[in-house]
């Protein structure tokens, strides 16, 4: 989704449309979900932090600046979410184990999201995501991860040829 | 077979949750609302949380001991102002970069709006974000600390800042305090000018049009976006938009990078040209016998020799030369090969008069003339191995609003990184820390000499 069209919903949100709210979360949903299974590593508690992302969207909504950049806006919101769970984590003491090995598919096939957190690093994921789901380029990725851009194409690619390997290697 | 991509795609959309109930039909604030729900308290009592385990009881009765050893040690920084009422305020910070901060009744900040370019540059890449929701004190804390890594506030001189409000009693003189404070911690001699004014005046200070109350003005701030670049860019022609954009990113800026690379090229040209020379000088040197016949030999193949005392000297200058052109170009000439394939990069003693001239014409120009004649100069530049993408960018004259969104962004980010480079040393300065009685002494000189602050900071 374009990052003018992203704005426009926003605003129209901070106008008070929930319409508008429901088509943010339709057209976003795939990139936040995958962003945020990036720090959870896990479906269930991924899918509680988007509740809280998306409820932190429409509470924080004025908050938002129009015209800047609408996707960097709601990642960061996705991202303090999720680091201040992992706190709040890492304070508790576990009382189940979670399981964090991949699942199979009806076919037999790892699922692609437990495939890439299996192969790939945190950060390798990160870029994958943001270029794969987002749409963002390399330029861009390496803005918003702070390192150099020639650090995120080299990394794509290395994530890309893992993948590949992996794939061969899926019963 | 489909996609990898495809099958993520779909896996995504099978897997993503639907939105709670509770999610979807929660009220969008609004502003004022907002900061209610964004401020206000647990729904469980706080006190049945705080006791409900003995690590917390422990963990209270730490923070009480804390709270009282530092109620004293703030009780001077924090001087006892009247109890703060004011509902909102909007708040002024000129460094130079110049941003305006709303705060809400609790003093916590809501929007952060650049001034001016200098501004645009220290709140880019969302850290306008980082200072949102913090005490003012903390916000502008923050706005004045990257105005002095990068380089606009020099902690190592004498200087002032000013800090502007458009309500009596509000936080400015928490924000005062917070300052000097931060300056006393840095030794850094820097004056806070702290005004409150008209609010017909206060809007004309921070460049916004004339306003009938406080909240109207905080709500054209936390409207607006936060940086300059940001506004006034709606429904333009490319044309419009390119003339913005050459105002934006400076032309003098443009051209001094361009300058820069320039005197590279003729710096290398020029010291490949001595070096060049120098080779002929040793080679065809009557006392060069070391060859066949008596022929002579180049450098390199002559540095084991013995080498007769009317050589010396050309021997010295070309080793020197040559260690300082593989220093500033990054290239060894190490024979007479090397020295052959460098010479065809650099046969070029044409090229380079033809490129200064090319220059000449260019730089007199216009942004956009400069533009369009940019790759010919830049193929030129690449057959020197310079990195030319910056220029290239910078150069690229932008299209469409996005294009010029995500050029000035580019090139903000680029100052940033520029002037932080350019200002750590003196940020990173060692300075004995000012004991506030030594700072509270410098001020009242001040105030002698110049019968106000305010005045100083006219003054500088």
């Amino acid at each position: 989704m374009k990052g003018k069209e992203l704005d426009k919903l926003l605003v129209r949100i901070a106008a008070g449309d929930n319409a508008a709210f429901e088509e943010l979360y339709v057209r976003t949903k795939r990139g936040v979900y995958s962003f945020l299974y990036t720090y959870f590593h896990n479906a269930a508690d991924t899918e509680d932090a988007m509740q809280s992302a998306y409820l932190n969207i429409k509470r924080g909504i004025h908050t938002y600046r129009p015209g800047s950049n609408a996707l960097a806006w709601i990642l960061q919101i996705a991202k303090n979410l999720a680091l201040n769970e992992i706190k709040k984590k890492s304070r508790e003491v576990p009382t189940e184990e979670i399981d964090l090995g991949a699942t199979l598919n009806e076919g037999g096939r790892y699922e692609i999201t437990d495939l890439m957190q299996r192969v790939l690093t945190e950060e390798e994921q990160r870029i994958v995501t943001l270029h794969v789901v987002w749409n963002y380029k390399h330029r861009e990725i390496a803005e918003m991860l702070g390192v150099p851009t020639g650090t995120v194409t080299s990394k794509y690619k290395r994530s890309i040829e893992k993948l590949k390997n992996a794939f061969k290697e899926e019963p | 077979m489909k996609s990898w991509k495809k099958r993520w795609q779909e896996e995504l959309d099978a897997a993503v949750p639907a939105l709670k109930d509770e999610v979807l039909n929660e009220p969008i604030p609004t502003c004022d609302r907002a900061q209610t729900v964004a401020f206000a308290p647990a729904s469980e009592p706080w006190y049945k949380k705080l006791f409900a385990t003995p690590q917390r009881i422990a963990s209270f009765a730490a923070a009480c001991v804390v709270c009282v050893a530092t109620v004293g040690a703030s009780a001077y920084l924090f001087r006892p102002t009247a109890p703060l009422t004011v509902e909102q305020e909007v708040i002024s910070v000129e460094v130079n970069p110049q941003a305006v901060f709303t705060v809400d009744k609790e003093g916590k900040v809501t929007a952060v709006a650049a001034v001016n370019q200098d501004a645009d540059v220290v709140l880019a890449e969302e850290r306008y974000l980082e200072m949102q929701g913090k005490s003012v004190q903390e916000a502008v804390e923050i706005f004045v600390d990257y105005t002095a890594k990068l380089g606009y506030l020099d902690l190592n001189t004498p200087d002032a800042v000013r800090i502007t409000s458009c309500v009596e009693n509000g936080w400015l003189d928490k924000v005062g305090d917070a300052l000097e404070n931060y300056f006393c911690g840095k030794g850094a001699y820097i004056a806070v000018a702290a005004e409150t004014v008209g609010l017909d005046a206060f809007c004309q200070r921070v460049n916004m049009e004339v306003c009938d109350s406080v909240q109207s003005l905080k709500s054209s701030v936390e409207r607006i976006p936060a940086l300059t670049f940001l506004r006034e860019t709606g429904e333009k022609t490319a044309e419009e938009l390119q003339q913005i954009y050459a105002q934006t990113v400076p032309l003098e800026e443009v051209k001094g990078i361009f300058r820069s690379t320039l005197s590279a090229v003729e710096k290398r040209v020029e010291d490949y040209l001595a070096i060049s020379e120098l080779s002929d000088d040793i080679r065809y040197h009557e006392d060069n016998n070391f060859g066949l016949l008596g022929f002579g030999k180049d450098y390199w193949s002559i540095l084991d020799k013995e080498i007769p005392d009317t050589m010396s000297a050309l021997m010295t200058e070309m080793a020197e030369r040559l260690l300082a052109y593989e220093e500033s170009c990054g290239v060894k000439i190490d024979s007479l090969d090397t020295l052959a394939v460098e010479g065809v990069k650099c046969s070029a003693s044409a090229l380079a008069t033809v490129l200064k001239s090319l220059s000449d014409s260019l730089l007199s120009t216009s942004l956009d003339l400069l533009s369009k004649n940019f790759q010919a100069v830049s193929v030129l530049l690449k057959s020197f191995d310079i990195d030319t993408t910056l220029l290239e960018e910078l150069l690229e004259l932008p299209e469409t609003v996005e294009a010029y969104y995500q050029k000035v962004n580019e090139y903000t980010k680029e100052r940033f990184a520029l002037l932080q480079e350019t200002a750590r040393e003196g940020y990173e300065a060692v300075r004995e820390e000012i004991s506030a009685s030594n700072y509270a002494e410098y001020i009242a000189g001040l105030e002698r000499e110049y019968g106000s602050l305010s005045e100083y900071f006219k003054n500088l």
